[in-house]
């Protein structure tokens, strides 16, 4: 089922995500689908410590976040991944959605820019075609006001060639 | 003596900091860190780079939103560190006190006295 809203967003859960587009889409829930945070005692304390004005924060480890997705309250729902591989590990395992929002991907040394917010590496590029080529719609959009920006499988390919 | 340091997003904490220096005239026990550009481990080693600089009477570490990712990388970069407190909702009422008190005062009392000072800077002036 399709998610209000599936980011790709490398610091997860934080301000653009838990105020700007939960103020926007005005989900009952806000998924975190890690498994180094829902499998890190430390790190899943202090993710479920953060309070959604509206929503209830949910965290679940990428196979648990997959079956989520297949139940009708993904549609009330926000899901939130940190990296395009993640995203892929969701829809191999069944998570029904066909459109993804690529939100924050901050620079690194092995990534390349794809557009200001957006710094993909070589497997970013390889995991966003792969979903494409599934039939998944990518888009670039950092936040709901801004205008969004559909992501080819030729730009990804001309970024890492 | 007591350390802070203020994590906010973009410019934010850098204009806190001038305004301090204005206002009390020394803002050098004041560092600074932005989550300009950084990922939420980039934030987080900055962060913990800060607090490596912290004094043994403790750090008190100012963010602006509770959920947002600087207050998230400061509580991931506390570690083992103790004598670190972390609070949100930073203002410069609050900033302003730190400075001038933080000499004469414990961890524990300067947290309680600026949880208070922060809350009642906020005011409706005219209705």
């Amino acid at each position: 089922m399709q998610p209000l809203l599936l980011r790709v967003d490398d610091r997860l859960l934080h301000a653009k995500v838990l105020i700007t587009w939960a103020a926007a889409l005005q989900p009952e829930r806000i998924v975190l689908a890690s498994d180094a945070v829902a499998h890190d005692p430390e790190r899943r304390a202090i993710y479920g410590a953060i309070v959604a004005e509206e929503a209830e924060i949910v965290i679940e480890d990428v196979l648990a976040a997959a079956a989520l997705l297949q139940q009708p309250g993904a549609a009330r729902s926000m899901f939130v991944c940190s990296s395009p591989a993640d995203v892929r590990r969701l829809h191999h395992a069944g998570g029904d959605f066909t459109r993804v929002n690529l939100g924050g991907q901050h620079p690194g040394d092995d990534k390349r820019p794809l557009l200001p917010f957006v710094h993909l590496s070589a497997p970013d590029c390889e995991d966003l075609r792969a979903l494409i080529a599934a039939g998944v719609e990518v888009e670039a959009r950092e936040l709901p006001g801004a205008p969004g920006v559909r992501v080819s499988t030729s730009e990804l390919e001309a970024l890492w060639t | 003596m007591l350390a802070g340091v203020i994590v906010t997003h973009a410019g934010l904490a850098a204009a806190l900091n001038e305004a301090v220096k204005r206002v009390a005239g020394d803002s050098s026990m004041l560092l600074t860190v932005s989550n300009d550009g950084c990922s939420a481990d980039e934030i987080r080693a900055r962060v913990a780079a800060a607090l490596d600089g912290g004094r043994d009477d403790g750090t008190i570490v100012f963010v602006d939103l509770a959920g947002g990712s600087c207050a998230i990388a400061s509580l991931l970069a506390l570690g083992e560190r103790d004598r670190v407190r972390i609070l949100s909702g930073v203002n410069l009422a609050m900033l302003v006190d730190f400075a001038l008190r933080r000499a004469d005062m414990s961890l524990d009392a300067m947290v309680e006295r600026l949880l208070q000072r922060g809350k009642a800077s906020i005011q409706e002036l005219k209705a």
